[in-house]
């Protein structure tokens, strides 16, 4: 049974490209939120979305969007969901707003005019969506794809590599629009992307695919937590004297300096604080800093992916 | 239907914004027009009598055009070829069929959309330059000849009876080839060679347009001047089979885009 929170599912999904496997068995969950689809080149990534939107039939499997099949009832869900592919390619020869208004009139939307001037300006092309796409910059190209994409209030959007081409100040704006607009989960957003740094910014969840399976999926907090050593932190007013105190605790594994800072390699994290809070207090340093050492999504990443590289190369 | 409308109405201005292409569609027209209806055709040599036998030079300039009609079958594969590979094959390799299929769209929506923009286009302008080159040739035997519609609508039936195989072939190229310059050059050469290696080789293919449309013109013309004088199963031979070759490959590439075909 599709939970109401779950919008997509696959299983045992298979993509053969002739003798090419792009995918093999994936099998993957996202519910409302914003999703991310993280792997190297040719892990999948675009395959997938490919088939979710019922571009490209699966060799074999199963997947659905909002419990319907991605293939026969393709029509279905291309109604409810916007799409930015990578690399994104739009006729030259039209003007930008009369491009999204077209788009917006085969996704149905009353008012399409208004609807697609209202998108080009919430991504800063009011003032160019009177000429001609193929006068746009690369960056500008990336801003249209994005406002075709989010026009007529989607429920979901899939957008693959969607910070490409924008300079840092276009990323930033972006990740704040899908900040914003995913607030409350009116839209649910599904980013394949490389940057992992600034998807962190705005993902929920996370799945690592690669060579066309899935390795590692999840909330973004539960793997932060489970990729994370258990080194925490520690500033204090008197660092000398707490190091060989911290270095006798059961909970800690041990310790060392790094620049200013002690490092404690934990044993035990449900003892830990209270031991360091009482030495301290024992000791009467103060506490300036206490925290765990999180691992980034990158980092993650790169754990995830260890070894499997060079083995497929 | 109203983005069905959309389609349509986006797939039309795509092709005809190109003037200079019917521009210039319309000219090869009219000096195939010039060159057919010219020297040695029955209408020259009528025209010394112009005055004095209207329904006699009506006659013969029937009979010219029907005769000219094949000699459009080049300037029709030059149209179609073009609009198939912009309209279709282009932007299969550009993305915008990507885009397209990211919308609710059916692609068999698409599919008729593509092919129907491509065959009613280029119907569209070789109507209007056919009619005017007539005008151009013979202002007022035309308008002696409109008062007979069965003489406009044979053209005009011939007109889309070669279009639609030219049409046809062209439009199941551009879908499987996917590029435009190889649709462009793989229409021409699947249309105009077997027409080329025919004239090279004196041979009469009768299913080979324009072989084809002359037995059509003759059929039409005996029928309308010497009743009896040609075979119907002749004609049927030669007309059915480059329609059942069209309708085939059409089909096939209609399959084939709504069934197998994996957006890149």
């Amino acid at each position: 049974m599709f939970g109401l929170d779950l919008i997509i599912e696959t299983h045992d999904l298979v993509k053969n490209y002739g003798r090419v496997k792009a995918l093999r068995g994936l099998n993957m969950k996202v519910k409302k939120s914003v999703f991310g689809l993280i792997g190297p080149n040719a892990a999948g990534k675009s395959t997938t979305l490919k088939i979710l939107l019922g571009l490209v039939r699966a060799s074999s499997g199963e997947a659905r969007v909002f419990g319907l099949d991605v293939w026969h009832d393709s029509f279905e869900i291309r109604k409810r969901v916007g799409v930015l592919h990578e690399k994104p390619s739009f006729p030259g020869w039209v003007k930008g707003l009369d491009y999204v208004e077209y788009l917006a009139k085969l996704k149905g939307v009353r008012k399409p005019r208004e609807a697609a001037f209202e998108e080009l300006k919430s991504f800063g092309l009011e003032d160019a969506c009177d000429r001609k796409i193929g006068g746009y910059s690369a960056g500008m190209v990336q801003r249209l794809g994005l406002a075709q994409a989010f026009v007529g209030e989607p429920e979901l959007v899939f957008l693959d590599e969607p910070t490409a081409n924008l300079d840092p100040f276009g990323r930033a704006e972006f990740l704040d629009t899908v900040k914003e607009r995913s607030e409350g989960l009116e839209v649910s957003v599904v980013i394949s992307t490389h940057i992992l740094s600034e998807l962190e910014r705005v993902c929920d969840a996370v799945t690592i695919i690669f060579g066309g399976v899935a390795l590692e999926a999840g909330r973004l907090s539960d793997l932060v937590e489970k990729y994370s050593e258990s080194v925490y932190v520690v500033e204090s007013t008197d660092d000398r004297r707490l190091f060989g105190k911290l270095r006798k605790l059961d909970s800690v594994g041990r310790v060392w300096v790094e620049g200013k800072a002690l490092k404690l390699k934990v044993k035990d994290r449900v003892k830990l604080e209270k031991h360091v809070v009482d030495v301290a207090h024992d000791l009467g340093v103060g506490i300036k800093r206490f925290e765990p050492i999180l691992c980034s999504l990158e980092e993650i990443y790169k754990k995830v992916l260890e070894g499997k590289i060079v083995d497929s190369i | 239907m109203t983005a069905f409308k959309s389609l349509l109405g986006w797939e039309f201005r795509n092709l005809i914004r190109f003037p200079l292409l019917e521009l210039l569609v319309a000219i090869a027209v009219y000096l195939s027009m010039l060159s057919t209806a010219g020297g040695g055709s029955p209408g020259l040599t009528a025209q010394s009598s112009w005055g004095i036998y209207p329904q006699a030079i009506t006659r013969h300039i029937k009979w010219t055009f029907l005769s000219d009609v094949e000699y459009l079958y080049i300037p029709v594969i030059l149209a179609v070829t073009v609009f198939a590979s912009i309209g279709i094959a282009r932007e299969m390799e550009a993305g915008f069929v990507k885009v397209a299929l990211s919308h609710p769209i059916r692609r068999r929506n698409l599919f008729f959309v593509k092919f129907g923009s491509c065959f009613l286009t280029s119907l569209a302008i070789f109507a209007v330059a056919l009619f005017s080159a007539m005008f151009l040739k013979h202002w007022t035997a035309t308008l002696y000849i409109l008062s007979f519609p069965s003489t406009i609508l044979t053209v005009f039936g011939l007109l889309v009876y070669q279009t639609f195989y030219a049409a046809s072939v062209a439009t199941a190229t551009a879908v499987f080839s996917r590029n435009t310059a190889v649709s462009f050059i793989g229409s021409i050469s699947i249309l105009y060679l077997p027409v080329y290696m025919a004239q090279v080789a004196r041979l009469k293919i009768p299913f080979v347009p324009p072989e084809s449309m002359r037995l059509f013109t003759f059929y039409i013309r005996s029928a309308t001047v010497f009743w009896g004088q040609y075979d119907l199963l002749t004609l049927l031979g030669a007309t059915v089979v480059p329609v059942l070759i069209a309708a085939s490959l059409l089909l096939t590439s209609f399959f084939y885009f709504t069934r197998r075909y994996d957006v890149p």
